[in-house]
Formats: C-alpha cells, structure tokens, sequence
C-alpha cells in the first residue's frame, strides 16, 4: 500500500513526506526525553557519549551509503538487462534476411509485434508494479511462436542452415534477457534490510538524544540535521529502488529504438519523416 | 541546457565556477548565520555539535565517494564498449577474406563506411549530446547492409560457410556493442542523485555553522575547506559523467587503428 504511493508519486513528494515525517516524530522524541531524562547527567557524560556515538554513528552512516550504493548498481543491471533484449530483436531482425523472403517477413512482423506489446504493454505494467503472470502471457506467447517458427524451419541450403542455427541461437539470447528483465522488475530492498535502516535510524536518534547541549536550540538543529540527511538517503534509497518501477526506473527507449531502425532499413516507405522519430536523447543511469 | 554549458567548457574552467560558486555561497551562508545567530551560544555546544557532525559526514561522505566511484567505473565501460566494438569490425574485416573476393571486397568497404560513419558523424554528434535517432540512422543502414549480405551468401564449400557462421555472431556482437555505445553515450547521473548530493551538501556545509569558534576566521577557513572539498568531488563527477561528452571523454582512436590494421593485413594477403 506505502509503496504504492511512493511509485505513483513525484520523488520530490516522497522526499518532502519522508523528511516532515522523520523530522516531526524525532523533534517529538527530542521534546520527550528532555522532558524525562535530566539535563546535568547527559551535560556531564557528553564526550563518553560523543565518543561511544563515533562507532554506532560510523557503522549506521556506512551501512545506509552501501545500501544506496548497491541500489544504484541495480539500476545499472537493469538497464543492461533491457539492452541485453534489444540486442537480440537486432539480431533476429537482422538475420532473418537469410530465411528467404516470405520467412524474413514473418519473423520480422512477430518480432514488431512483441515490440509492441513490450513497450505499450508490459512496461506500464511493470512501471505499475502489476507484475501477474497473466499481463506477460501475451509476450511469451509470441516468443514461442517466434522460437517454434525458427526450430520448423527447414533450411533449402548449407547458407540457410548457418542462418537458422545463428537465429535460434539469438532467440535463446531473447528469451533468457526477458526472463532476467521480469525477474529485475521484482528486485527491491527486503523488508528485512528496511527494518534494520529504520531501527538504526531510532537507536541513532536515541544517541543524539542524550547528548546534553546547553541550548536546547542547538539541540534541536543537531537532530534535525541529521535525521534530514539520512531521509535524503531513504529517500534516493526508494526512488531508486525497484528498478522499473515508478518515475525513476529504466526506460522502454532501447526497444523503440530497434523498431525504429527496423522500419527505416525495411520498410523505408512507412518509416516516419525527418524528426519524426521519439527517442529522447540520453538516459539517466 | 546546463548540461550543454558545462560540457562545452574546459574542464578548469568548470572547476573554478564550481568551487567557486559553492564555497562563495557556503561562505556568505556562515556570514549571514554568524550575525543572526549568537556565537556564545554555540561556543558552549561546540563538543556536541562536533559529535554529532560525524553522522552526517560520513553519510554523506561515502555516499559522494560511492557515487564518484561508479561515475568512474562507467566512464571505464564506456572505454570497454568501444574497445568491443572497435574488435568485432577488426575480426569482420579479417574474416571477410574466406568470402568470395567479390563478396569479401564490398563487405569491407561498407565495414569501411561505418567507420567512417562512427568517426566523422556519430563522434562530434555524440560528443555535442546529440543523441537523436537521425543520428544513428546511416550506420544502422550500413550494418543491416552487410547483415543482409551475409545473411543471402550462399557459401560454396565447407570452409565458407564456418566463415559465414562466424562472421554472422561477429556482426550481432558488433551491432550488440554499438548499442551498448549509444546508450552509453546518453547516460548520465540521475537528476535525483544530483538533487539529494546537493542537499546532502547543503546539510554538510551548514552543519559547521553551528560550531561556536571565538575566531571567525579559524570558522571560514573551516567552513571554506568542506566546502572546497565537496565542490572537488562535484567537479569530478561532472567531467567523468556523460563519457562521450566533453574535454575528458572516450577517444574514436580504437576505430581509426581498425581500418590502419586492415590495410597492412590486406597488403599482406597473398593475391588469389
């Protein structure tokens, strides 16, 4: 349900919610323990404090960068995982010129085809986070007919033949990347891993609770301050997360791209005008 | 926009608007606070603040490092994709010669082509962030050209047709590379990552204004050295992203060395 919210929503939403949420309930912890725990003892342990806080703060502070760190490489693996796929239509589209013409036709037409479901259909999906099996049936459907059009494929000649075992080779190469792309749209943070960042973050706070400051001013901005840039870190820690998912998540611009070239080199009187094309230019990693 | 400012400026100058900028402002940021708010009040909570900064420095210090780091790192596959690349047109241009000469002859020169291509058109177009499809379009059409023509050969012995089968994955393995290449061309840090790395930032440098230094130029210098450090870290970040873009950016040398290659090889193959 929260992370519903969290993808259907502009980052700098989430990262305003994220923030007044954290900042308000550890100002109200702050304004708690003073009002329980005296001032003089924590005024007069301050630097043991300080010090046995050096080690707690540390191994939160690096563990929180790891874990964005490795969220990030994440999104790396997907969009080389979406590349992965677009190499292979290429390749297939490519190759089929070696089938004969009625054969070539086909398998380009099919392989449009899944473009097409891709683009328009499984990456809202997948952007949605509607992950059932059903909403992939149509994309494997094709593929196997794809595959089963290739394996009954009986070559006229030693040149055909070459030209099939390339091809079954490419749709392999397909289905394996497809099948990684569906598995990498599931990939996210385990509860496990966000139980401990929010639990960490509670024992940090209870640390800079009991440091014993003379103004209670510079006691609320120290806390503020901290609790605000470990938000920012959840808070690229969720945009990033789930690395097709959401605003921040790998773009469908590789396989547009093999279509496009696809109609320009095939079909050049169907091809769009000059200008017309709609990939963007660059990608955010 | 900025993007285009940024990489269309030597790298030092960059560096000096950077800095510049970011420690002016984070100095100015101290000047105004020093006024506003008193500084005997912060010099008694020097020791607290000081403990506490240490969260929130290496948080945002590793993060940084993290991030210069896989900056960097893809900055290096960049060099990798077109080292590919430039190794699969040498391996086609080799391989072309168990062909019939005819066929050897025209795949060569449209390998020849799509260098040509690659160097004097796709290069400057990638380097000025102009990614578009139009772009790209005249080396596709050379690549599915020679897709094509080895896709009809008809081979006429055994030989031939290991050649053919070997030059079919050299080519899907060139055209597997060169889209790595054009999506490498666009990528580029998240604008959500620069947004959080400069909040982070914007946290760290005020952080030390709450120091209580009795010396408020002790307070600069200290401020003035986070700020710089930051800023450097930034500016690395900038010219190694965008690896095809700018003064630092991944060289068209490896294609030009394929086609010098090929021209000894060729000379050296015995005439038939």
């Amino acid at each position: 349900m929260l992370n519903d919210w969290f993808y259907s929503h502009k980052t700098w939403q989430i990262g305003l919610l994220i923030d007044v949420v954290l900042l308000l309930v550890s100002l109200f912890g702050l304004r708690l323990f003073h009002r329980f725990v005296a001032w003089h003892p924590r005024e007069e342990h301050n630097h043991m404090v300080g010090l046995s806080y050096a080690l707690c703060g540390s191994v939160y502070a690096v563990i929180i960068a790891l874990v964005a760190g490795s969220i990030f490489e994440t999104m790396d693996k997907g969009e080389a995982i979406a590349a992965e796929e677009a190499n292979s239509l290429t390749a297939l589209i490519f190759d089929s010129s070696g089938l004969g013409p009625r054969s070539a036709a086909q398998v380009r037409e099919e392989t449009e085809h899944y473009i097409d479901v891709v683009t328009q259909k499984e990456w809202p999906d997948q952007q949605a986070y509607k992950m059932e099996t059903a909403n992939f049936e149509e994309g494997w459907g094709l593929l196997r007919k794809i595959s089963i059009d290739l394996a009954t494929f009986e070559p006229k000649s030693q040149g055909q033949a070459t030209v099939k075992s390339e091809m079954e080779h490419d749709i392999n190469d397909l289905f394996t990347a497809r099948r990684q792309r569906l598995l990498a749209a599931t990939r996210h943070v385990p509860g496990a891993i966000w139980g401990m960042l929010v639990f960490g973050l509670g024992v940090v706070c209870v640390y800079v609770y009991l440091f014993g400051p003379h103004s209670f001013k510079i006691h609320v901005a120290v806390t503020a301050m901290t609790v605000l840039s470990i938000g920012f870190v959840f808070t690229l820690i969720i945009a990033e997360d789930y690395p097709f998912r959401g605003n921040v998540s790998v773009d469908s611009e590789a396989y547009t791209d093999v279509k496009e070239v696809a109609e320009r080199v095939f079909h050049p009187e169907a091809a769009p005008k000059e200008g017309g094309h709609t990939s963007t230019p660059g990608t955010e990693r | 926009m900025l993007a285009d400012f940024i990489y269309s400026q030597p790298t030092w100058l960059i560096a000096v608007l950077v800095i510049g900028i970011w420690t002016g402002l984070s100095l100015l940021g101290l000047y105004v606070f020093n006024r506003m708010v008193d500084v005997n009040l912060r010099h008694r909570d020097t020791e607290t603040v000081g403990l506490t900064y240490n969260t929130v420095a290496v948080v945002y210090a590793v993060l940084l490092a993290l991030i210069a780091v896989d900056v960097f790192e893809t900055f290096s596959r960049a060099d990798d994709i077109v080292s590919a690349e430039s190794n699969k047109l040498s391996n086609l241009m080799l391989d072309a010669s168990g062909l019939s000469p005819q066929l050897a002859s025209q795949v060569r020169s449209d390998l020849n082509k799509y260098i040509d291509i690659a160097v004097k058109s796709e290069w400057p177009s990638q380097q000025a962030g102009k990614l578009g499809g139009e772009v790209f379009m005249p080396g596709w059409t050379v690549l599915a050209h020679i897709s094509d023509e080895l896709a009809v050969f008809e081979p006429a012995s055994m030989g031939q047709n290991v050649d053919k089968a070997e030059m079919m994955h050299a080519l899907n393995d060139l055209i597997k590379a060169r889209r790595s290449r054009i999506i490498a061309a666009g990528e580029h840090l998240p604008s959500v990552i620069w947004k959080m790395l400069l909040l982070g930032g914007v946290v760290a440098v005020v952080f030390t204004y709450f120091f209580g230094a009795k010396n408020f130029g002790i307070h600069l210098a200290v401020t003035g050295l986070i700020a710089v450090t930051i800023s450097l870290v930034f500016v690395l970040i900038m010219t190694l992203d965008y690896p095809f873009r700018g003064g630092v950016s991944v060289s068209s040398d490896a294609f030009r060395s394929v086609q010098q290659n090929a021209e000894g090889s060729l000379a050296a193959e015995p005439q038939h």
